[in-house]
């Protein structure tokens, strides 16, 4: 298992967080002493614990990354370009789960709740494979209704079906 | 003499709570919906849970705890459906149901399977209830006398236990805690009104909205990873009469479900060995002291009995810790934590004493959501697994829309959505660098009482940090982290230099 690239990746990132926070919390924020903390006491501390493990951790994967290289004269592609953790990873389902959530909070109130599902699920369903308009059409009429039913009618939310 | 007294009053009271006609439906939808998400295959209890957190923001207190409980039950009776007729765990807690369960299934002996899966969650779990009802008064009793101090320890021992103890790498999983509670100090400081973490955005003042964390992190993160695949479908259909059990599968089940209870029960109790963990040991001791062991792995009907029992009695005795001490030892208990919190209850010793009603109603809404759920499992099998044949691209938008929704009605508020958006990228950005998500979410919800707590005992004792090792309960866990800290590394360290050798 080649976990190398990807903890590096990993570890960097969060202490690239870490030292964020830390940094942010201290300059930002009066810390105080311990018998009288400030706002960014707590955060200053976790913070910086967190920046030290993601160093760890990076620097582990680093470590291990080198002796790879050195025994086999090989690099892992990142793990970004790989499967990772996600069996049958696929750019386009993610982006498209994405682009249904940002379009429906886009137009929930711009529109409507029904326009607004018709669209999210619209969106949605360009992620199945295999790709099939009629079913797409037909669940996104049904997805209305029912979320019209239920949010509406039945619990009283105060959105209105249709808004122009 | 007493004591039995004590407990018989107690549970009439509670009897008093459970049996209202409101709470009665609301055990009867939680189950419900629980078994619905339960038997659909990616969807477990966690998922279930936070889609029904922003529910209860509009229910009276007992019946949105009473409906949560009856979720997370519902969800484990309903887990292993697709587990055993299937061969695909729906989620990592019924993993372990595949083993036995897929071979019985091919056998012709599913109905069997699924029938001694209910019976064995039936049984567990009420083992459960009866340590829940046994040992949580006690426990809140001795919980009165902690000081701020101990629950800073007793909460350190929970965050890092849950966090380390586990599959993946216990640094790894330490640091997202870290995440969890950095993210839980964005917004407004309770001791100086000081905005934290806001960058000028007027809504991050009142924080990050729990429900579209959880639900980002679990619910979106796992839909954008799996929305392009297709999943088994089953036809098969049962009726009662495919289900029943021989005898020699009677006997041979009874001895398995007492040990998976008291396993379950034990694990159940204590941080972090939640997920499947506990079951997996149930199941490996009812390999090691089987008289046949080349059964196990095609077919053994105690590969099912002990597991299952194991997962419910956990379930039970999960709730010890967080109804007394208000620390939860997983996500869903965390989650739970969090429904007290939005009803404004305090979690804590106090609420068993000062919401009597509250916590024995819920107790005895267990077993009437045990005995529910025995009721829709049993003759109702063939509606779930008839459930199993909707394919996949047809529920995954379902899910997306009732997450939004869910999401927005919160606080009426599209802003949620965009944090629900945030937190669905950061959680798909985790499974891609495998970063585990539920030390994230436990350190989130457990943030702001940790915060406050270290900070008051350091008030109290002038900024004295020997206060934590001065006082015996906050020593002990404290003491017990390290040491956990320690086995946990070297563990980690030996099963990966015993990977490496082999490779």
């Amino acid at each position: 298992m080649k976990d190398e690239t990807r903890d590096f990746f990993a570890g960097t990132l969060l202490a690239v967080i870490g030292l964020f926070a830390g940094v942010h919390a201290g300059f930002s924020y009066d810390v105080g002493s311990p018998a009288n903390m400030g706002p960014g006491f707590f955060p200053l501390v976790i913070g910086c614990t967190l920046a030290l493990l993601g160093l760890v951790i990076a620097l582990m994967a680093r470590r291990a990354m080198l002796h790879q290289l050195q025994t086999q004269h090989t690099v892992e592609r990142p793990p970004i370009y790989r499967y990772g953790a996600i069996k049958n990873f696929g750019w386009l389902p993610a982006v498209s789960v994405v682009a249904a959530i940002a379009l429906f909070s886009q137009t929930l109130e711009a529109l409507g709740l029904i326009p607004a599902t018709v669209l999210l699920t619209l969106c949605a369903c360009l992620a199945q494979r295999p790709y099939r308009l009629k079913r797409s059409i037909v669940l996104a009429i049904a997805l209305s209704i029912l979320a019209w039913l239920i949010f509406v009618v039945g619990l009283g939310m105060p959105v209105s079906a249709f808004h122009f | 003499m007493e004591f039995l007294v004590t407990i018989g009053a107690n549970l009439s009271l509670g009897l008093g709570e459970a049996l209202t006609v409101s709470n009665l439906w609301y055990c009867f939808v939680g189950v419900t919906l629980g078994c619905l998400v339960g038997v659909l295959p990616g969807l477990g209890s966690l998922i279930a849970i936070s889609l029904l957190l922003p529910v209860t923001y509009h229910l009276p207190t007992s019946g949105a705890l009473i409906m949560l409980a009856g979720v997370y039950f519902g969800a484990d009776y309903g887990g292993g459906t697709c587990s055993i007729l299937l061969g695909v765990p729906g989620h990592p807690a019924a993993a372990v149901d595949v083993l036995d369960g897929y071979p019985m299934s091919k056998q012709g002996r599913g109905g069997i399977a699924l029938f001694m899966k209910s019976i064995a969650s039936f049984s567990g779990s009420l083992v459960g209830i009866v340590f829940l009802i046994l040992l949580a008064p006690w426990l809140a009793e001795v919980a009165i006398h902690f000081g701020s101090a101990d629950y800073t320890g007793l909460m350190v021992l929970g965050l890092v236990a849950a966090s380390s103890v586990g599959k993946g790498s216990p640094i790894k999983g330490l640091a997202m805690m870290l995440v969890g509670l950095l993210l839980a100090t964005v917004g407004t400081d309770l001791n100086s009104g000081v905005a934290r973490f806001d960058f000028g955005v007027m809504e991050l003042t009142d924080g990050i909205e729990l429900v579209a964390l959880a639900m980002g992190v679990f619910a979106i993160a796992e839909v954008m990873s799996s929305a392009g695949t297709t999943r088994p479908k089953t036809n098969q259909r049962f009726g009662l009469r495919d289900q029943m059990p021989t005898r020699e599968d009677w006997r041979r089940s009874f001895a398995p479900i007492i040990r998976g209870s008291g396993i379950g029960s034990f694990f159940g109790a204590l941080p972090g060995t939640g997920g499947g963990m506990a079951t997996f040991l149930a199941y490996a001791v009812e390999k090691r002291i089987s008289k046949h062991p080349e059964q196990f792995g095609n077919g053994a009907i105690e590969g099912i009995a002990a597991p299952e029992a194991c997962n419910n009695a956990g379930v039970g005795t999960a709730f010890i810790p967080t109804l007394t001490l208000g620390i939860p030892g997983d996500a869903i208990m965390a989650l739970m934590l969090a429904a007290l919190v939005i009803q404004g209850i305090q979690p804590g010793p106090e609420v068993m004493t000062s919401h009597p009603e509250l916590f024995w109603g819920l107790v005895v809404s267990f077993v009437i959501g045990n005995i529910l759920l025995l009721i829709l499992n049993i003759p109702l099998i063939g509606l779930w697994v008839r459930l199993l044949q909707i394919p996949y691209p047809v529920l995954f938008p379902g899910i997306i829309l009732f997450t939004c929704i869910g999401v927005y009605s919160t606080h009426n508020n599209v802003f949620d959505i965009w944090i629900l958006l945030f937190f669905g990228v950061m959680g798909f950005v985790m499974l891609l660098l495998k970063l585990e998500q539920v030390p994230l979410l436990l350190g989130f919800i457990l943030g702001k009482p940790l915060e406050e707590n270290f900070r008051r005992s350091l008030v109290l004792a002038r900024g004295d940090f020997w206060v934590f090792l001065e006082r015996p309960v906050s020593a002990t866990a404290l003491g017990v982290t390290v040491l956990l800290l320690c086995f946990s590394f070297w563990s980690y360290w030996r099963g990966k230099s015993k990977k490496t050798a082999i490779v």
